[in-house]
């Protein structure tokens, strides 16, 4: 089904020069992500559940996507051994081990650092590939655990501290996961002052991408946090994260999450993505730009057994069902929001476990 | 002052049309009386087609102006203000208001009205400078008994398989009422939508033995029903609407833009959404559909004998083969699609459509149409 579609474009395109595969620029980036040289060691996050900030010669600096990740690393034959390592966006608790006998891991001090900062000295084996697993002690554990979702904070960062210090203020919950719009457009110097502004969570933050992160350079928002179509499984349940920002899912992500789905058919699954399939208020419009599309990926999520779906990019607060799938849209972040709903900035707290599922999910003002 | 009634005056014009059918067929040569009556060159009618694009897209009515056709000019550019102010209000609205769900309709409307007179004035404005005082064409002042269509579709979705469509409809009038079915079957997939659409025109052209109409101007009260089975991608749709959907002819607006109409349409649907997954009881989602749509359309010759009408039009829907465009950026997911559909007949009963819509998919396509009634 993949093709070239602006190739192919017929007559109706020069109507507005218009294009239909404005996520796959994104969806190839993604390809990307994870895969760097630092120096003369080939670096590559499987996955991609890492974006490669920096990357020299002895040095290399991830920022994390998931709970649990793991690194591959090849030095070149006669290439320097050592690697610092450093790690932004991590759970407080996380442990990084080598699994060859021959490569070994120190942890150094960080001072002045956020819990969610760490760094590693890693000794490698010349011309051999090392597998390192990041991920803290109970990342394959089972029982009841808790995370915490927040999206469309925008124009509000200004804001963002107090929301902060309540989820801090839980310590049950282990990470906060995101559907997008952290900033007004996505530029550089909006990104930065968001990843600033993460110094201050005590939990990492996991989180897909909106459209409001698409205004400078689409993919800037990669260079950052890395891929907007990703998954992870922590404690026996799979997270997906889209990328529907452009109110519509490249078809190649497409084929990532028919994998997913299979892979996660037996599991918890839940899915979160920033413009949801279909808006609960329809004459309002701010689901996909094709309402067909929506139908299809809802019927795939049916279809995979999904537990449960989160979304952002209506400012407000809705609970409700799509296709018999829970659904949460929580734009509670603090851009400007749906008025005379009664609903102010607000996260979601989520509740779940890999043997019930979803037991609750709870919306906790803010204001 | 006498921009506020000229607007006035329009209005009442457009809104107000229940007149005698018979008395109202004698009126066009009154208005061809108000044309301003010099022929200009054809430097300067060249010159007003650049001013009507450059500045044009700018200040509408400028083409006019440089035509010698102050009155046209200032009528447009009143058109464009009133669109300008009615999408600004509208979207400032939305914007400030979080888009809620309780005032979301009806300013989503009023953008849409607004960003259509902001269109329609500007398209005016290059047609009425290039097309000459006698403009490009008339319309049916009669309806054809019935009207049947057989074509095919071909649809780029790169999310779904489908491609090639049979596209099968026909329009069957009888006095004010009209019913249209239609069927788009898929050629290469299991797809197909069937629609019924029944009509009511309050005002309008009707078919024989009917008075003749005014012009082309009408309005009509629509309702419908659409099943679309997406059989290989596991869900169907069922879809009731209800809508307003007319057409004025911008000569009623100003005389020099004689053959152009400008199309408008409202209502709302309420979808359901039945997905079809092996084991599961899904039950059904239930959607709300906003509807809206206008357009700037000209009428070729006369399509009584040799002729027909083009029309350029934007259409809200996010439900149908086209659906909504797909943006990148702050607009994702909010507007529907862009669509141009021709109609011509180069003799009395048979004729062909053209049309080619972008949306989130490419509809490009070519009917056969065969028509049966007195056109005069």
């Amino acid at each position: 089904m993949r093709r070239s579609t602006c190739g192919s474009a017929i007559l109706a395109a020069s109507l507005l020069g218009g294009c239909l595969d404005v996520a796959e620029e994104r969806a190839q980036r993604d390809l990307e992500i994870g895969k760097a040289q630092a120096g003369a060691v080939a670096v590559e996050v499987v996955d991609g559940l890492a974006a490669v900030r920096a990357a020299a010669d002895g040095e290399l600096l991830l920022w994390v996507s998931a709970p649990a990740i793991r690194l591959r690393l090849t030095p070149a034959a006669g290439a320097a051994r050592s690697l610092r390592l450093t790690a932004f966006n991590v759970l407080p608790d996380v442990e990084l081990g080598a699994k060859q006998g021959r490569t070994s891991v120190t942890a150094e001090p960080l001072e002045g650092e956020p819990r969610t900062r760490k760094r590693w000295r890693v000794e490698l084996e010349p011309g051999v590939t090392s597998e390192l697993a990041l991920a803290p002690s109970d990342a394959a554990a089972g029982g009841p655990w808790r995370f915490a979702v927040l999206s469309d904070i925008q124009e509000a960062v200004d804001r963002l501290q107090d929301i902060h210090r309540r989820i801090n203020a839980d310590p049950s919950i282990r990470f906060l996961l995101g559907a997008g719009d952290l900033t007004e457009r996505g530029h550089a110097d909006e990104l930065e002052r968001y990843q600033n502004e993460l110094r201050a969570l005590d939990v990492p933050y996991y989180t897909t991408l909106g459209n409001h992160e698409l205004g400078e350079n689409p993919t800037l928002w990669h260079d950052y946090f890395g891929r907007g179509n990703f998954h992870f499984v922590f404690r026996g349940v799979t997270f997906t994260l889209l990328d529907s920002a452009s109110a519509t899912i490249d078809p190649t992500a497409y084929d990532w999450l028919d994998g997913w789905l299979a892979e996660a058919r037996e599991r918890v699954h839940l899915v979160a993505m920033h413009i949801p399939p279909l808006d609960p208020i329809g004459v309002r419009g701010g689901g996909f730009a094709s309402k067909n599309e929506a139908a299809k990926l809802l019927t795939r999520l049916a279809n995979g057994k999904v537990d449960l779906t989160l979304y952002g990019h209506i400012h407000s607060y809705y609970g409700f069902e799509n296709a018999g799938i829970p659904a949460h849209i929580s734009g509670g972040g603090g851009a400007i929001p749906e008025r005379f709903d009664n609903v102010g900035r607000h996260f979601l707290v989520v509740d779940v476990s890999a043997e019930g599922g979803v037991s609750n999910v709870q919306v906790v003002e803010v204001d | 002052m006498r921009a506020r009634l000229v607007l006035a005056a329009s209005l009442a014009f457009a809104v107000a049309p229940a007149r005698d059918a018979a008395a109202r067929a004698q009126e066009p040569a009154k208005a061809s009386e108000a044309r301003p009556a010099p022929r200009p060159s054809a430097p300067r009618r060249a010159a007003a087609v650049a001013a009507s694009v450059v500045p044009g897209f700018a200040a509408h009515g400028a083409g006019h102006y440089v035509l010698g056709d102050p009155r046209t000019g200032s009528r447009l550019l009143i058109m464009e203000g009133a669109g300008l102010g009615a999408a600004g209000i509208g979207g400032l609205s939305l914007f400030l208001t979080g888009a809620s769900r309780y005032v979301v309709a009806p300013l989503a409307l009023l953008t849409i009205a607004g960003a259509g007179l902001f269109t329609v004035s500007w398209l005016a404005d290059i047609y009425g400078t290039a097309a000459g005082p006698e403009g490009t064409g008339i319309p049916l002042l009669l309806a054809p008994r019935l009207e049947t269509e057989l074509g095919y579709r071909y649809v780029y979705d790169p999310q779904f398989s489908y491609r090639n469509f049979a596209v099968y409809g026909f329009d069957l009038r009888y006095q004010a009422l009209a019913l249209e079915p239609s069927a788009f079957i898929g050629l290469d997939d299991g797809n197909a939508r069937y629609r019924l659409l029944g009509g009511y025109r309050l005002f309008g052209a009707r078919p024989a033995p009917a008075a003749p109409a005014r012009d082309g101007s009408r309005l009509d009260l629509q309702a419908a029903v659409t099943h679309h089975r997406y059989d290989s991608d596991g869900f169907n749709t069922f879809t009731l609407e209800a809508a307003v959907d007319g057409r004025i002819d911008l000569e009623r607006w100003a005389p020099a833009l004689r053959g152009s109409f400008a199309d408008f349409g409202a209502g709302a649907a309420l979808q359901a959404y039945d997905y079809d997954v092996p084991g599961l009881e899904l039950g059904t989602d239930i959607e709300q559909l906003l509807l809206a749509r206008f357009g700037f359309g000209i009428y070729l010759g006369d399509p009584a004998t040799r002729g027909g009408e083009v029309v350029f039009y934007y259409d809200h829907r996010h439900d149908d083969f086209a659906a909504g465009l797909k943006l990148t950026g702050l607009g994702s997911g909010i507007p529907g699609h862009f669509g141009v559909e021709a109609r011509y007949y180069p003799m009395k009963d048979f004729g062909f459509l053209l049309e080619a819509q972008a949306g989130s998919a490419y509809v490009t396509g070519i009917s056969l149409l065969y028509r049966v009634g007195r056109l005069r």
